[in-house]
């Protein structure tokens, strides 16, 4: 009886620790959503009311004066680019490290894994020194190369693993009938490998379009700058316009929250892929 | 850095036995390779060459942008002695001292009782995972407009008569690094609430009805069955954070404070930021970078070691 009582004290604690947790999470979506869709003079009066009309030409100034609109676009082709580039290179290497037996194999997969633990940080300084010489900085397929690089590791870790549970017989009987290894990766590994290539996608498009770090650095004009580079950096007219910046970080979740609500399922699948076996 | 987690929890032994192929040895070898060598090619130019220029460049001395070739340690010796090296080590250290701890047994809780389904448990395991796909530059964005000056938090307690609880958090070099923590331990709770939810979904319910047939109520539960089953997952999840706070918060940073008031909320990542394209100093830039890599080098080489031992 005491027990009881005693529980059910902690499932009010609980439910009053939950509820203020998920407040702050409410909160901060509706001051960023209000917020974006006030005038300057309206945040000034109040912070926390709801805009009195949604103005279309203020949305329009900030996506083509504010740079928004362009920002947008560069990280939509920087995020593309970079998953089709990441997804066949991971899974001829996922290939390689799943189904190759040799002796370095375990050191030479775990060196390639252990480079996503490391800050972009200690790459920028020699890798901008090298795109400054040969006229990289600034360009699409310089920051491309980069981001592919820094998310080849998670791209190979993820496949490798997903390969490693594919039944060696299935794998057996197409070597038997005369199949090459590139024909079986192409025809069966990859096939079955479906959802943990979705998965791979959604990811690496995440990463990139959340990028600043590289963006901030490899994309220093402002027609280049990837969108998070350009919401943290507003220039000119928009540099001290607070709404102008919580309108483009509203613009800039929106993509986000689209892939959650849609693909809900693969971005958990994903995190918990490892634990539920 | 969500990526990063992601797989962290997966990393098995990697020596699963697979390769059934009969045939050429040295043909296989090859093909190996040509499997390989795409990525081998990327990932050479982006990292290995990368951490071998760092380790070089921070030994030799430069001139402005040119490298002169002359070895010496004076790099290392000028960060080590730059006035406000300890105070960044320091910085370092208080987030990772608050925000794992916090993070932690907050996420033990609330993974506790998601998992014994408390009222409206669906919407919360929904809710409390939203800021972690929030973009962090957006959360860093939305949270110093919170805790501005003239903010929702100071605002709140100016209208509720509590003026003497507001606090400029962003001017003052005592708070603003607060302001950052509270920032990333926000962000970062919701993953690790999943990542103890999926390990508990393993452990025997069995458990769980024995404590409650000997009366313990459910605090204590955590406490004498939650902890000791899944301590592996705690385990890892407190070197991937260290790892994370390390390496993964320029974003915070660079869009809440800048470092600033002062030095008073860089950390070592951002250090080396600020000496490369703010200050100018190369070779310092490159120490700090050599100082950075080292130090995650040692961590990640532990979660390998841990990750091996213990089946997660």
């Amino acid at each position: 009886m005491k027990a009881k009582i005693i529980n059910f004290l902690i499932r009010l604690m609980v439910q009053a620790i939950f509820i203020i947790f998920s407040i702050t999470i409410l909160f901060a979506l509706y001051y960023l959503i209000i917020n974006a869709l006030k005038s300057e003079p309206e945040f000034y009066q109040s912070q926390f009311a709801l805009p009195s009309k949604i103005d279309i030409n203020r949305i329009k100034d900030v996506w083509v004066d504010g740079n928004i609109g362009r920002a947008f676009k560069n990280s939509l082709i920087m995020g593309s680019s970079t998953v089709l580039i990441v997804i066949p290179i991971g899974a001829l290497a996922g290939y390689a490290f799943s189904n190759f037996k040799f002796k370095h194999n375990t050191l030479l997969y775990m060196s390639v894994i252990s480079t996503m633990y490391f800050s972009p940080m200690i790459l920028i300084i020699p890798i901008f020194l090298i795109y400054s010489k040969i006229m990289l900085v600034n360009t699409y397929i310089g920051t491309i190369i980069i981001y592919s690089g820094i998310n080849l590791a998670f791209g190979i870790f993820l496949l490798t693993t997903f390969f490693r549970g594919i039944p060696d017989e299935i794998i057996e009987a197409a070597t038997i009938d005369g199949a090459s290894r590139f024909q079986i990766l192409k025809s069966i590994i990859i096939p079955l490998s479906t959802p943990a290539i979705f998965t791979l996608g959604l990811m690496v498009f995440y990463n990139v379009w959340n990028d600043l770090i590289i963006g901030v650095i490899f994309m220093q004009k402002p027609e280049y700058k990837p969108i998070m580079a350009a919401i943290s950096q507003f220039r000119g007219k928009w540099d001290s316009n607070n709404t102008a910046i919580f309108l483009g970080a509203l613009i800039a979740t929106i993509p986000i929250m689209l892939i959650y609500g849609f693909a809900q399922k693969y971005f958990i699948r994903g995190m918990t892929l490892g634990s539920i076996k | 850095m969500l990526h990063i987690k992601m797989c962290s929890i997966i990393i098995k032994n990697s020596n699963k036995k697979i390769g059934k192929f009969m045939g050429n040895r040295t043909k296989e070898y090859r093909q190996y390779f040509l499997f390989l060598s795409p990525a081998m090619i990327i990932l050479l130019f982006i990292y290995a060459n990368s951490i071998v220029r760092i380790v070089w460049y921070s030994v030799i001395k430069w001139k402005s942008f040119t490298p002169l070739q002359e070895v010496s340690y004076e790099n290392f010796y000028k960060v080590f002695t730059y006035p406000h090296f300890l105070e960044i080590l320091k910085n370092n250290f208080i987030i990772i001292i608050v925000t794992i701890p916090v993070v932690v047994i907050f996420a033990l809780f609330c993974a506790q009782f998601l998992y014994f389904r408390v009222f409206g448990y669906r919407i919360y395991r929904y809710l409390f995972f939203l800021p972690v796909i929030l973009p962090n530059v957006v959360a860093a964005i939305i949270w110093s407009f919170i805790l501005h000056e003239f903010g929702v938090v100071n605002t709140i307690f100016q209208k509720i008569g509590l003026e003497v609880l507001t606090v400029n958090w962003f001017g003052n070099p005592k708070w603003a690094i607060y302001g950052l923590i509270l920032t990333i331990i926000w962000k970062d709770v919701g993953f690790a609430i999943i990542l103890f939810l999926a390990k508990l979904s393993m452990v025997d319910p069995q458990l769980y009805d024995a404590a409650k047939v000997d009366g313990a109520n459910e605090i204590q539960t955590i406490k004498f069955i939650t902890i000791p089953q899944i301590l592996s997952v705690i385990v890892l999840y407190i070197i991937l954070e260290l790892i994370g706070l390390l390496n993964f918060i320029f974003g915070y940073v660079f869009v809440m404070t800048r470092g600033g008031p002062g030095y008073s909320t860089t950390p070592l990542e951002f250090l080396t930021y600020l000496f490369a394209f703010r200050l100018h100093k190369f070779g310092m830039a490159n120490a700090s970078a050599v100082i950075l890599f080292v130090i995650t080098l040692i961590l990640v080489l532990i979660y390998f070691n841990s990750s091996r031992k213990k089946e997660v």
